[in-house]
């Protein structure tokens, strides 16, 4: 049995790897993400610098030196004197810059674009920054009240920008579990794949066994992938417990399995059990907040993430991977609990389902 | 003409028989469009709420602002926020008389971590002029955390300033007063207009739909059936290419007309914004669009031969076009590779000329390029297909 078990994972391991299909799914599409939205998110954390336009009326209280020397002091800025507002506000629509700074005799007024949606909460930021060490400077204000930021559990430098590498570890767990349940117990009865297999001696405990171990080296190659692109493509690494992670990838990848087994119980044909599942992945990646916070998207549809697995999944890699602080007993219940649901699932979806096509 | 009305029925009939086609062809675009503009929109503003804890230092008790200490200062300014029209937007919690303020901060720092605090505010002991350390303590994987920590900086900023004033450091008169605002948008007409997440979303999504309906819907559908042999099977029939041709054509056509007036109808009725979409201009250039995307997809059925990779590369293609075009979000801050595809991308372009033409948001590209790429890109792929197109299983000529 534990023969047959090891022959059919490595010839079903090699057929899932021959899928173009599903290599891409499971592998490239969580890298192209990673690409598209670690570059967007790197942006917002400061990496490129916010060309500020600097436009002084005659009146102007400050000294154009004085706020070049601000300026100058921050190294994620830069500064380019205008002549017209009008001209600064050309350039930020044409996104030729970041922030328009307009001196007054009164007052210092910050403008930005509205279309820059994800920049703009840290170049208002990088405003009071400038206009706070004016006050300093200029004015000689006492700060009499300091400010420390401090990152709740000693994880400084969390943000959607890290917190989205774990989350594209969960997504391709999800494409690697999701359809292979449906793939099993669907599409290859409808193919007379399982007629096949139930006139030969085959063990049925073994084959589905050895399916479901064929979706863990491709979510380890997936995980892989992803902290070696996220390592030498956006130089970030992570304080990963080792001794948790490769269980939790090969836990995480049965959970999503569960999840298929689960609409294979409500689907009859697999082109419908495919599609639910592809519904369903795209609904848990906007809703379990990989790529969206979803804080701002209202209560009601924020209740939906608590239901979709991704999100444990995508918490509990977070924990792992040192970007969230680990917390132990919340993690074993959520991942436990997932874990042995999706156990049941499989199991009774294999009791339930025949070998015969219908 | 018989022949093009049979292929175009059969193709209607096949997408309206399957509720999975409906969903992704016609409610996918109203879900995704309703989900980006909840989150980048700010629709839900009136939802929002800091919650934010106040550790007070344990000799805080009986001390008030006027004793000039540290602790009774900022409970002033809360008392203050909580009884203006500002408290909708903060709950503040505040230790027990009974409780230790190490207990308490212990108490509410789990919370935090937890997800059921925005921020911690540690006040220190001490009174002006001595200088005082605030800790605010945030959840940085929070973007309400994040924004609730700017929130007290500014008003924390502003304190000083006031206690400066009060100290005598400086007079109001000559303190520069700081604000920010978000610029106006001048339209293609010239009139200013404030700027709108959600108008500027729907034209994305408009060429969204005309994306999957050309690189994905059109060459799934000839790729399945090329594969399997039926087109062979249908030309060895008086049935002409170019029939069958304009017989799907017309099907994506009236698919994508339908999307288009379903999302006018969606941002209308559930966002009540109204956009021009039925001016000629914006029709033609709309037309335009769905041709380069039509041509772009013949190109893919030209170069990749097998029904699988077909697959492979219409998704290969569709999201970084998608995505690196600033059809959903703003792109023009990437650099190095991605930079070049966004530069490359014939929907860059298209997108800027459809919110242009609709007075959404100036165009940063001239009208010229939002022609010209586009059009390089329809007549490479007219090219490639002219030459490389077969009807035939793999590709066969």
């Amino acid at each position: 049995m534990i023969k047959q078990y090891l022959t059919n994972t490595k010839i079903l391991s090699l057929a899932f790897l021959r899928n173009k299909e599903t290599v891409f799914y499971v592998l490239v599409l969580p890298l192209l993400f990673m690409l598209i939205f670690g570059s967007l998110y790197s942006n917002g954390e400061g990496q490129q610098q916010a060309r500020v336009l600097l436009y002084f009326e005659e009146t102007a209280a400050v000294d154009r030196t004085e706020i070049e020397e601000v300026i100058n002091a921050n190294q994620s800025m830069s500064y380019q004197h205008i002549d017209s507002l009008e001209v600064g506000e050309q350039l930020l629509r044409d996104y030729e810059a970041e922030i328009l700074l307009r001196v007054s005799e009164t007052e210092l007024e910050f403008s930005f674009n509205p279309a820059r949606i994800q920049d703009n909460p840290a170049l208002e930021q990088q405003s009071r920054a400038i206009a706070r060490e004016l006050d300093m400077r200029y004015y000689g204000l006492e700060e009499y009240l300091q400010t420390e930021i401090i990152d709740a559990g000693d994880h400084a430098g969390t943000s959607q920008f890290l917190s989205l590498f774990p989350g594209l570890i969960a997504l391709g767990l999800a494409s690697s579990g999701l359809f292979v349940i449906v793939e099993l117990f669907i599409y290859y009865r409808e193919k007379g794949v399982l007629k096949r297999m139930a006139a030969s001696p085959l063990n049925r405990n073994s084959f589905t066994f050895a399916l479901i171990s064929s979706r863990m080296p491709a979510s380890l190659l997936s995980t892989a992938l992803i902290l070696l692109a996220s390592r030498f493509i956006f130089n970030v690494s992570f304080t990963i417990n080792w001794f948790l992670f490769i269980p939790y990838i090969l836990i995480g990848t049965v959970i999503m399995m569960g999840l298929g087994a689960l609409i294979t119980l409500f689907t009859t044909t697999s082109d419908s059990g495919f599609q639910a599942a592809s519904i369903l992945l795209t609904v848990m990646i906007f809703f379990s907040g990989i790529y969206f916070p979803i804080e701002f998207l209202p209560s009601y549809f924020q209740q939906v993430s608590r239901f979709l697995p991704l999100t444990y999944l995508a918490r509990g890699l977070q924990q792992i991977m040192g970007v969230s602080p680990l917390n132990p007993a919340s993690l074993a219940v959520e991942t436990g609990g997932l874990f042995i649901l999706s156990i049941v699932l499989i199991y009774a979806v294999s009791q339930k389902s025949s070998w015969v096509a219908e | 003409m018989l022949a093009i009305k049979n292929i175009f029925l059969k193709h209607l009939r096949k997408q309206l028989r399957d509720r999975y086609s409906i969903f992704w062809n016609l409610a996918f675009p109203l879900v995704l469009l309703t989900i980006l503009a909840l989150i980048f929109g700010g629709q839900t503003g009136q939802d929002i709420s800091f919650d934010i804890s106040i550790v007070m230092p344990e000799t805080s008790q009986e001390i008030s602002a006027s004793d000039f200490a540290y602790a009774g200062i900022i409970d002033e300014v809360i008392n203050n926020i909580e009884g203006s029209e500002d408290s909708r937007w903060f709950q503040f919690y505040q230790q027990k008389s009974d409780q230790s303020a190490e207990e308490f901060f212990s108490q509410e720092k789990n919370l935090l971590e937890a997800g059921d605090r925005h921020l911690i505010l540690k006040i220190p002991e001490g009174s002006l002029p001595d200088p005082g350390l605030i800790a605010i303590y945030r959840r940085p994987g929070s973007q309400l955390s994040n924004i609730a920590a700017d929130v007290m900086t500014g008003i924390i900023s502003e304190i000083n300033r006031e206690i400066n004033i009060a100290e005598g450091n400086v007079s109001r008169d000559q303190l520069l007063t700081t604000t920010s605002r978000q610029i106006d948008i001048t339209a293609a007409n010239g009139a200013e207009r404030s700027f709108s997440v959600t108008e500027y979303l729907v034209p994305g999504i408009i060429l969204f739909t005309f994306l999957i309906s050309g690189v994905e819907i059109l060459v799934g559908r000839i790729s399945s059936m090329r594969s399997r042999g039926i087109l062979k099977r249908y030309f060895a029939t008086p049935l002409k290419p170019i029939q069958y041709f304009a017989g799907i054509l017309s099907f994506i056509i009236v698919l994508s007309a339908v999307q288009v007036l379903l999302i006018y109808s969606w941002s209308s009725f559930i966002f009540d914004i109204s956009l021009n979409i039925f001016n000629l201009n914006f029709i033609l250039y709309m037309i335009f669009a769905l041709i380069v995307s039509v041509s772009l997809g013949f190109m893919v059925l030209s170069l990749v031969k097998s029904r699988e990779s077909v697959g492979v590369v219409t998704n290969a293609l569709t999201y970084p076009m998608a995505f690196l075009s600033g059809i959903f979000f703003e792109v023009s801050g990437l650099t190095g590779i991605l930079g070049l595809i966004v530069a490359l991308n014939p929907m860059t372009y298209l997108v800027n000329g459809m919110r242009d033409m609709l007075g959404i948001y100036p165009s940063p590209t001239s009208e010229l390029l939002n022609l010209a790429v586009p059009l390089i890109w329809m007549a490479g792929s007219i090219a490639i297909s002219l030459m490389k197109f077969s009807w035939n299983p793999g590709g066969e000529s």
